[in-house]
Parts: C-alpha cells; structure tokens; sequence
C-alpha cells in the first residue's frame, strides 16, 4: 500500500481508499467516528467532489460530507 | 421520578436510524406520551405495557451515535441512564449495519447497565443476504439477543419476552466482560482504577473501568463525579493522575487516548461481526446508491428538489378537494369548529341591539374566538405535518439538506435549516411556532439560533389575508395575460395577485437570509459544527407510521399553542375594550338608538320600515364599535404613534390594526374592517378603505406591504423562540428586531419612492 496519505478531496466516484487521519476539530472526530467513518476504515467515493459535497458509503452506511471537512480526512489509495 | 412496586422501568436506546421509534410503538402500542426532558428541548417519550401482572414503564432514549457528553443528546441519555438507573436497557441496533450499531453497545455494556439487544431491520439484513449467528452473537456480548422487524411487527412477543426473564434477573452484570484497549491504555486504566477503589462512594454508583476510560476521553461529566463522589483532594488525585497520563500518550506516544479508545472499539466490533455475521461478496451499488446517483446528480438535484418542493406546496396550502391542505380547512372549520363559536355565542342573550355585554364580548370574541381562530389552521397543520413525516420517512429530506446545505452555509444556516424555514413559511403559507419547533433536529446550535431568529420573517398563513388586501388595492385582480394553465386536478394561473405574492415572499427571503448572514457574523457566537451527516437507506413509509408522527406533531403544537393564545387573547381583548366609550357619547348612541325606535313604532304600516331600522341599527352598531376601539388603550397608542408612523405613510388606523394584531396576526384584516365600519368581507373593506384614504399612493400601499411582510411574530411565535432558546433575551430580540427593521424599509420607500419615481 501506498504510505503517502492524500486528501479524500483528491478522489473521485468510484475511487477507494483506507482511512489513515482525521485531522479536524474535536467535534468533527467524534461524529465522524461515531458514523463509522475512522482511522482503519476503508471509504468508496460515490459522487460529489470537485468542490462540491462529497458522498461517501463507508460499509453500509451513507455519508455525506462538507468539502471543508473531506479536506481534512486523509486517507491512502493502493498504487495504481 | 416515583415508580410504584408494580412498575418496572425499562430504558430503549440505539443510534439514529435504527428503527427505535418503530420498536417503541411495537412494545408499547397507542399507550404513550410526549414531554421533554427537564431543562433541555430534548423529547421524551414515555409509554406503558403489561408483562404479567407487571406494568412496565418504557423511556424512549434519544437517538444518539455515541454516550459522550458532547451533544444534549448524548447528555440526556446518558443522565437518564445514570440516575434513573432502567432495570434493563434495551439497546437496539440495525441488524444490517451491525458493526456500527455496536459501537454505542460496548460503551452501555461498559457502563455495566443491565441489557438485552435487538437485532433490528432484520429483514433488511435477510433481503441483502446477511445471516447472523444469534446464539454466538449473544455470548460474545454476554447479553440476551433478539431479533426483530418492528415494521412487520415480527419479534415483539420475543422481545418482551427476553425482557421480561432481564427484569426477573435482578442482578447487575459482573464485569467480566470489556474490551481490549490495547497495550498503551490497558496499564493505565488499571492505575486509574485501583487508584478508585479506595472510594467505595464512587465506585459503589459507578463503574470504576467505565469511568477511567471517560476519564481518558477527557470527558467533562466524569471528572464531575469523581470530583463529587470522593472525599476533599482525594477526587484531584485520581484527575491529575489521569491528566499526566493524558499528556504522556500524546507526548511520548503521540496516540491522544480518544483515538485510541475509538479504534478499539471498532476493532472489536470488527471481531465479533467477522465471528457473527457472514455477509456476501460486496453487493455492489444497492437500490439506495442507484436512487441517489439521480437524487443528488449534479443537475437534477435542484430540478427534483423544485419539483418536490412545488408539489409540497401545492398540496399543503392547494384548495384541491380531498389533498389540499386549505381544502380541509376550509371544509372542516363550518363543520367543527365555527359550530364552537357560535355555541358560545348563544350562551349569551343581548338586551342591547347596539352593544355587547363585557363577559359575552371576552369570552366570545376573545377566548373562543381567538382560539377558534387557530384551530381553523389544525387541517392544515396536519396535512403539512404528514407530508414532512413522509418525506423524513422516505430518507428524503436528510438529501435536502445535502444539497442546500453549501447555499445556505454562506448566510450562517444549515442544510438542516430548509425544513423549519419552510414550515415557517418561505413560499407565502407557512406557521413559525411548528417552523421554530422543528429546528430542534438540528445538531448545530449556532445555524440552529439563526434558523430561529429569522423565522419571524418567514410568511406565515395569518399574512395572507392582508397581502391579499392590499395587492387587491394596489393592482386589482386578473390573469397576466390571461393566462391559465388547467393540469385537470388543479388550475394553475399566474395571476397578478400571485406574481405579487410570490414577489413579497421572494424578498422577504432574502432580507431574511441576509439578516442571517448579519447575524451570524456578529450577534450569534460560537463555532459552526461542520457538516457530517449520514444519508439513511430509502425506505417506503408506513401509512400508520406517517399518521402517528403527524398527529403527535399536532397534538404537541395544540398544546403549546392553545393556553399561550387564550392567555394573550384576554390581554389584547382588554387593550382594545377598554377604557370604553365615554358616559356622554354613550347618552348620545342611547338617544340616537331610542330615535330609530320610535321612527320604527310611528311607521308601523310601512312595510320596509322593519328592514330600514335593522339597516339603521347595523350602522349604529358598526358605528358604536368604531368609537369604542378608536378610544380604547390601543386606540390611544395607535394615535400616540402617528407622528413617528407619519414617517412610513401609516396613520394611526393602520397603528392600531398592527397593535391589536399582535396578539395573532388573523385579526388584522378583521381589526381594519372593525375600524373602517365594515362588515369584514375583503371586497367590500377595500372599497371602504379605497372611499376612506383616496389619499394614499401606491407608496403608502408598498411601504405597509413590506412592513407587514418583516413584522414582529405573534405572541404564540415569541413564547416557542424563548422556551426554544431557553432565553427571553432572544425572544425579546426577535419581537423587536423585525419592527426596526420593517419601519426602516417602510420609511425608506414611502420617503425615496415618490423622489426617485415621480
């Protein structure tokens, strides 16, 4: 696996990749992890991106998340 | 809380979109009731089933992702849980989202509070090929474990079952039981709790593990009841220990333990679904994930939102037979509730043909009236509340506030402000007590506030009727063009009254959305919570379900509503009744009156002397009722204000329509009729106003327009905003703000208008 985290901002539909940080406040880590979406957790990109809001299934569960906060969840994509 | 012998108190818990509510009805039935919580806008709900010769008493506990103290939620929960001690907590999870719904499990199961877990939605899980080993499941937790679908009813009678054998039980769980929070946490938790256990106090009420873990979290509420439950200093001992080894994991470790703690949990909620449940082969995109790639497509997003949103409409304030929202009340005010007023009026027999007697005029036109007045708007209500409850059932709504939440970010809202915002009447035709109430789904206090404080500017149902007035004198009736659209079930004309309407509605929303802006850049602190929702599976919406929801929406506005409008019904009432008409014009209605009379007795063979003399009587009567408002307290105010209301074109009838409106604003066209003799046809009023102030311009019309379309909120509105806020301050703030700002904008246009338009 590639160790070079980048933001989830940078993925696109259909794209996967494993959860490495959360880098937002407090209050954002304990939502987002209390929704499943934490450090280990492996996200698939549904729709959204490129500024906008960004659709994420993590497992069963549907996220949506703000453009602010997908910026501050890093996450590492096997090489290509 | 008292609980008799035979009661026995069980606690529902779950995360959000677990199907709790549906688990709730299925145990308890139609035998339950709404409050809140004490102190908090948090609903609580309550019902009762018998077990036996046992009544067990079940609390509803708000859907929480978590036990921390972060959000009301959480905190209101895990209180209940604490000091209320259930005698068994059932925690109810999705079964086809296991893993998750877990997570909020272990952290019950290490408050060591005595549980029993439902396996929920389980048919959603059979549909999607998961098949879950209960028998293992339920000795991996070491709880009892059932599986139900609350919906189908499927598994109530097991689940009451296992409750039933929990309670008998009796006992609190050993605490065997824990997970492994590795090798980093696990010495310190061990510190942390021997350090407890010289604290029989403490560790007697709560359990020393759970409260070293919270302790490690940082938790605010645990270090509070360490602080409480142990003797003087012994209580810092145990925090400092618990801060230095805080600050040696992230220092020396870089690990803060909150991170730690988490990814435990779901380590070991990974473990017991890989023994559990055995799922297929990723199912790939679900119906969920196909519905929504059209739903939240870039570009027809806000073409379905409009489409919904229309049709919302239509049906909730249409006049279609059987659907519309105005259809029902309009049909059902003659039939239930104009009877009410009519009856109370009947209560009383007048001697005077020109006057009302003073407990007939209160409790006729003040009480009843007042509250017959707002029960015309519960058809209403109900329609509007049903079809929300179906578009929150659907998973709708939740994709609503996906889409709109970047636009309304900008001016401080939140994508969850839509839904309160058009309750309260973005589109002309909406209430802001339900609109106030429903921002209390919002997680994000400081758009919350906002959402709130803007309301009043919203339009509501009672603003209609005198949009409609004065549109009707400004412009006239008429369809642009003429044109009609007829789609069969309804008729869809773009007339210059709703062109005018839809005008007024569009700028009030946006004064309103910049006062949000405003507001949030300087008036209302605090941080904005970033947007992280969970956008729940669709699901087609029970009829019973949808009925529920709506009726308990209505039944809790009644209340709310009711006492507040009769209380401020008999206040307004006063203000326009007395002090009265003076002893020396009384004589002269007396004498004036006593003249019809003999005119009447002296024409006795003329036949239309009998019509002449009621006409006569009318006049006088209208005429009676002029005199007394003009000089009532109100009255005197509304005169007392002209000078300043000069300033905008208001003279002081207007002044004393707007004051006694305050009350409700439906009284408004109805005061105005009163003060221009009218009976209180619309037609016939503007004639009369049209006869009376050949005066006014088309800017005196304007300026009245805009400054009704920001007026303060009714009495009913300003009451919700400062039980909501939990702050009169606000509320004041919200009643004043909007009259500033309406006379500002009236004065502008009524003083610039003629300058810079001839």
């Amino acid at each position: 696996m590639n160790e070079h985290a980048i933001s989830l901002l940078a993925l696109r539909s259909g794209d996967k990749g494993v959860v490495i940080a959360l880098q937002g406040g407090h209050s954002f880590q304990e939502r987002a992890t209390s929704m499943g979406l934490f450090v280990g957790c492996e996200v698939v990109v549904l729709g959204g991106g490129n500024g906008s809001r960004m659709l994420l299934a993590v497992g069963d569960t549907r996220i949506a998340l703000g453009h602010g906060m997908a910026d501050k969840v890093l996450v590492a994509v096997d090489p290509v | 809380m008292t609980h008799s012998h035979a009661n026995v108190l069980v606690a529902l818990t779950g995360q959000p979109n677990c199907g709790k509510s549906s688990i709730f009805n299925l145990l308890t039935g139609s035998r339950q009731h709404v409050a809140n919580f004490p102190g908090v806008t948090v609903e609580k709900k309550q019902g009762v089933y018998r077990d036996g010769d046992r009544k067990i008493e079940v609390v509803d506990l708000p859907g929480t992702y978590s036990l921390t103290s972060y959000t009301q939620e959480e905190r209101v929960a895990r209180d209940f849980l604490l000091l209320e001690k259930p005698e068994v907590v059932a925690c109810i999870v999705d079964a086809s989202n296991l893993e998750r719904h877990l997570y909020l499990a272990f952290q019950l199961r290490e408050m060591r509070v005595p549980m029993v877990l439902c396996l929920n939605m389980i048919d959603v899980a059979e549909r999607r090929g998961i098949a879950i080993d209960i028998a293992a499941l339920s000795r991996e937790l070491g709880m009892p474990v059932v599986a139900t679908n609350a919906r189908s009813g499927r598994g109530g009678k097991e689940l009451r079952e296992v409750i039933g054998t929990a309670l008998g039980k009796h006992q609190h769980d050993p605490g065997v039981w824990r997970i492994d929070y590795g090798e980093l946490l696990e010495p310190v938790l061990e510190v942390l709790t021997g350090k407890m256990a010289a604290h029989p106090r403490l560790v007697e009420d709560f359990p020393p593990r759970w409260l070293a873990v919270k302790l490690l979290e940082n938790d605010g509420e645990a270090r509070r009841i360490v602080l409480h439950h142990t003797h003087d200093g012994s209580g810092e001992d145990i925090l400092d220990c618990a801060d230095e080894q805080r600050q040696t994991l992230l220092d020396e470790h870089k690990s803060p333990p909150e991170k730690v703690i988490a990814t435990s949990r779901y380590r070991a909620a990974a473990r017991i679904a890989t023994a559990c449940v055995k799922r297929p082969a990723q199912a790939g995109r679900t119906l969920t994930d196909r519905i929504d790639a059209v739903v939240l497509h870039r570009f027809w997003a806000p073409v379905i939102l409009a489409a919904v949103l229309f049709t919302f409409y239509q049906i909730a304030i249409g006049e279609t037979p059987y659907i519309g929202g105005t259809w029902w009340a309009d049909t059902l005010y003659p039939l239930l509730f104009h009877p009410i007023k009519l009856a109370a009026a009947n209560l009383f027999t007048s001697p005077d043909p020109l006057r009302t007697g003073l407990l007939q005029s209160l409790v006729v036109d003040g009480l009843v009236g007042g509250i017959v007045s707002i029960l015309y708007y519960v058809p209403l209500f109900f329609v509007i509340f049903t079809l929300l409850a179906i578009l929150e059932d659907t998973g709708y709504m939740a994709r609503v506030a996906f889409i709109l939440d970047r636009a309304l970010r900008w001016f401080g809202l939140h994508g969850q402000s839509t839904l309160p915002l058009i309750l309260g009447g973005v589109v002309v035709g909406g209430c802001c007590v339900p609109g106030v109430l429903a921002t209390r789904a919002m997680k994000d206090e400081k758009a919350r506030l906002v959402t709130i404080l803007i309301m009043p500017l919203m339009n509501c149902l009672a603003k209609l009727p005198f949009y409609a007035l004065l549109v009707g004198l400004m412009i006239g009736e008429g369809n642009v063009g003429g044109f009609a659209l007829n789609l069969g079930f309804t008729q869809v004309g773009l007339t210059y009254r709703g062109l005018a309407l839809l005008g007024v509605s569009t700028f009030s929303f946006i004064i309103a959305l910049l006062v949000a802006k405003v507001f949030s850049a300087t008036l209302v602190k605090g941080e904005n919570v970033p947007f992280v929702m969970e956008l729940p599976t669709y699901h087609l919406p029970t009829v019973r379900g949808v009925l529920r929801r709506s009726s308990e929406q209505v039944w809790l506005f009644l209340k709310k509503i009711i006492t507040v409008v009769a209380v401020v019904q008999i206040g307004v009432w006063f203000f326009v009744t007395f002090p009265g008409v003076s002893p020396a014009r009384e004589a002269h209605y007396d004498r004036l009156l006593a003249e019809a009379k003999t005119e009447l007795a002296a024409a006795r063979d003329d036949e239309t002397a009998p019509e002449l003399y009621e006409k006569k009587i009318g006049e006088l009567r209208r005429e009676h009722n002029r005199e007394r408002i003009v000089t009532s307290y109100a009255g005197q105010l509304g005169q007392a204000l002209e000078p300043v209301s000069k300033l905008a074109g208001f003279e002081w009838r207007m002044n004393i329509a707007i004051i006694a409106s305050f009350a409700a604003k439906e009284s408004l066209v109805g005061t105005l009729g009163t003060i221009y003799s009218v009976e209180e046809e619309d037609d016939a009023l503007a004639a009369s106003i049209a006869r009376a102030e050949h005066g006014w311009t088309v800017w005196h019309k304007l300026a009245m327009l805009v400054f009704i379309a920001l007026f303060p909120p009714c009495l009913a509105t300003i009451i919700v905003i400062g039980t909501e806020t939990r702050s009169w301050r606000w509320a004041l703030f919200a009643t004043f703000y909007p009259i500033v700002l309406g006379f500002l904008f009236a004065v502008t246009i009524f003083q610039l208008g003629p300058v810079l338009f001839g």
